[in-house]
């Protein structure tokens, strides 16, 4: 072996000794330090990652409690603005149970007008994806002012709430003691934007008229 | 404070003794450090193999106290049978590659025919008078012997005759700058230039060198006759051999009576100097030579009576070492180190240091990887902490809450911004509320005629009062009631008919929610 080597010329020794060592040092940087260099480089980076993290940790624990406080006030108001609207079903239910209600409070039903306005009132807002009809009654009873006075308890506790536009109570009608209120109700329905049809106030009159 | 120094080692291989000398070079000149030598054992196996490494390994050993005889270098000097050594004029023409025109000139010589001849050689001299010092030699009788040294961890970087090194080391001697062990006043005066004959006699050739002015003139290289078996016969050739040089410098170079000195030194001979000494002066019939051994003192010659020959420092030894260390004018440079054994032993050297850069770039690699490792863990470590102390395990949980919030706040915005827009002013008027206020307000003998509200803010109040201060009084009265945020009577008017009761009017203004007027 060093008697082949021998033969070989100094410079080309020094360039093959050389070659190897040069492959060594690649080869010991590939499977020894750039493994070690990558994972430094990677924790080097992931430092300000945690940095940052942190930093963003901090501010939402800092307005995450608004944050819930808002979500649950609004979700108060929806729930409260939501009393103030119908959906179709319940507003035909509304109107079918409205002169029952009437009729239980003690109260006659002097005149009952579920469509006193030919035109019908729509709010549609594009950010809502829902178009809201505005249905429109009025409503003639005569009773006891106790007996008023309870109807209109009634009208304020049902859910979804049924909006007195204008009230005129009459004091002055031929029965001693008798009071003849007159009540323009508005009903707030909310319909689909994507179910185009009928106008709701038509079917809530239809439904109403159709009452036994 | 100790300088700067230098150490070599030099070996002496004879057919009989082998020598080793360590040698210092200081600021103060050469100094022989320690020396010693030993017979070397003759086997019976034709032709004898002197065990040269088990010889040299004790006289090593000898000297193995001194730690850095191991370190030094080593120099070696022999006399092979087969020797050539010659000074060449230079040719007119300068050739172009002297090694070329050194081996011509030695293919001459049949005593290399069908050996492994090595050569060397050398310019001496200066200005118009440059000359080859050229000198061959059996390369297998050398690598055997440098392999032997080899065998004891000696390695060898020169290798030269003995006569060579004994001519530097007396040359040396004589200019006084050699001294062993500890500094001592050197016994000859400083050399003053002058002619120096000097005779190697060894076991079978007898090599004379002259020197003039401190440079080689003349070499020869004479084989000691074979019928020269006695002392009286060798030193009858001897003396003719010197006379003959004499002669021919008597009548070629400098005139007779020229101040020359002769030295004959006895190297690996039979015979001991004080065996010739007396029968060379009785053949020469002059006194005008020096007979000496090559293994004497350096020391005062009192001190050398004392010590037995093997104690004796070999001149060849110290000769050969002074190569290595460097003698001020010493041009005389011959190597007839194998080329074998030098490239083996670069090959060697270049092996070790290509390991060594091996190991060294291993370990820098090694550590380089530790050093990384160390730091990646420290930095690994760190933010571990920081993951614990600031609970970014929950970071994931809490960025999926605020996402989520803030997807619910925006889609119910989306959701109740239009509502409340639309419901905007819509406010639950509590009529059985404002009923039984109204009713409470009420005094005796004012009457509700009627009670209007048609834009759910304001309600209109109208009937009847027996007097205005009734009517009055209901309007203090209903100021109290909280339904109503203000209460303003509008209107008093006594009817038209018997009835004395005055008609009244009053306006109101609900109260919001919250207590505020609407």
């Amino acid at each position: 072996m060093a008697d082949h080597i021998r033969r070989y010329p100094k410079a080309v020794r020094n360039a093959s000794s050389a070659a190897l060592l040069a492959i060594g040092v690649l080869a010991l940087y590939n499977w020894v330090l750039a493994p070690h260099v990558g994972y430094l480089h990677a924790v080097q980076r992931l430092g300000p990652v945690v940095g940052r993290v942190t930093q963003e940790r901090e501010r939402i624990c800092s307005t995450l409690e608004g944050k819930v406080g808002r979500w649950r006030t609004l979700q108060q108001d929806k729930a409260e603005l939501e009393e103030g609207v119908f959906a179709v079903e319940q507003a035909k239910a509304f109107a079918r149970g409205l002169l029952p209600l009437v009729e239980e409070t003690g109260c006659a039903v002097l005149r009952a007008d579920f469509k006193p306005d030919p035109r019908t009132q729509r709010l549609d807002e594009p950010n809502l994806p829902v178009v809201i009809e505005v249905s429109r009654m009025n409503l003639d009873v005569l009773g006891q002012p106790d007996q008023v006075s309870a109807l209109l308890q009634r009208l304020r506790d049902s859910r979804p709430r049924a909006w007195i536009d204008s009230c005129q109570c009459d004091f002055s009608g031929p029965d001693a003691g008798q009071v003849e209120c007159n009540l323009a109700l508005a009903l707030y329905i909310i319909i689909d934007r994507r179910e185009p049809g009928p106008e709701v106030s038509e079917l809530v009159a239809g439904d109403a008229a159709g009452m036994p | 404070m100790r300088g700067h120094t230098k150490t070599a080692l030099g070996i002496d291989v004879g057919r009989r003794r082998l020598s080793i000398a360590l040698v210092e070079k200081g600021e103060q000149g050469f100094r022989v450090l320690a020396a010693t030598s030993g017979d070397l054992p003759m086997p019976a196996s034709e032709p004898p193999q002197p065990a040269y490494d088990r010889v040299l390994s004790g006289l090593l050993a000898q000297l193995g106290w001194r730690s850095h005889v191991r370190r030094a270098r080593a120099a070696l000097a022999l006399t092979p049978h087969s020797l050539v050594i010659q000074l060449l004029d230079m040719p007119r023409r300068m050739p172009a590659n002297l090694g070329d025109f050194v081996g011509s000139e030695l293919q001459q010589y049949v005593a290399f025919s069908g050996k492994t001849a090595v050569s060397d050689f050398c310019g001496v001299g200066s200005g118009g008078h440059k000359r080859l010092l050229v000198a061959a030699a059996d390369g297998d009788e050398i690598q055997e012997v440098t392999e032997a040294c080899s065998r004891t961890a000696t390695g060898t970087d020169t290798v030269e005759p003995s006569a060579l090194a004994y001519a530097r080391a007396f040359l040396a001697r004589e200019k006084g700058l050699l001294a062993r062990g500890d500094p001592v006043p050197v016994a000859h005066p400083p050399s003053v230039h002058r002619d120096v004959l000097i005779a190697v006699l060894g076991s079978q050739t007898l090599t004379t060198m002259v020197f003039r002015r401190d440079t080689l003139d003349l070499v020869r290289v004479r084989e000691v006759p074979a019928d020269a078996n006695t002392p009286q016969l060798l030193c009858g050739w001897l003396a003719e051999e010197l006379k003959a040089v004499g002669r021919y410098y008597d009548t070629q170079v400098s005139p007779p009576g020229h101040d020359r000195r002769v030295c004959l030194a006895i190297h690996d001979s039979a015979y001991r100097a004080d065996d010739i000494a007396p029968l060379l002066e009785v053949e020469a019939g002059t006194r005008a030579f020096t007979v000496a051994d090559v293994h004497e003192p350096l020391t005062a010659p009192e001190a050398a009576r004392e010590e037995t020959p093997s104690k004796g420092v070999s001149l060849v030894a110290v000769g050969t070492a002074l190569t290595l260390l460097g003698v001020e004018g010493d041009d005389v440079r011959i190597n007839l180190l194998p080329k074998a054994v030098v490239e083996a032993r670069s090959l060697v050297r270049h092996v070790l240091l290509t390991a060594i850069i091996g190991v060294v770039l291993f370990l820098g690699v090694f550590a380089t990887a530790q050093l990384l490792t160390r730091t990646t863990d420290a930095m690994n470590r760190r933010i571990e902490e920081t993951r614990l102390s600031e609970e970014l395990h929950t970071a994931s949980a809490l960025i999926a809450e605020e996402k989520f919030l803030d997807q619910e706040i925006a889609r119910l915005r989306r959701q109740v911004e239009p509502l409340r827009k639309i419901l905007k002013g819509r406010q639950g008027t509590d009529w059985p509320g404002l009923l039984l206020a109204v009713r409470q307000a009420t005094p005796e003998g004012v009457s509700v005629t009627q009670l209007q509200c048609s834009d759910g803010r304001s309600v209109s109040l109208r009937g009847l009062a027996p007097s205005c201060p009734a009517a009055e009084t209901f309007v203090r009265n209903l100021e109290t009631q909280s339904p109503l945020a203000s209460v303003s009577l509008i209107l008093v008017q006594k009817r038209q008919n018997e009835d004395d009761r005055v008609e009244y009017r009053i306006d109101c203004v609900l109260a919001a929610k919250g207590g505020q007027s609407s």
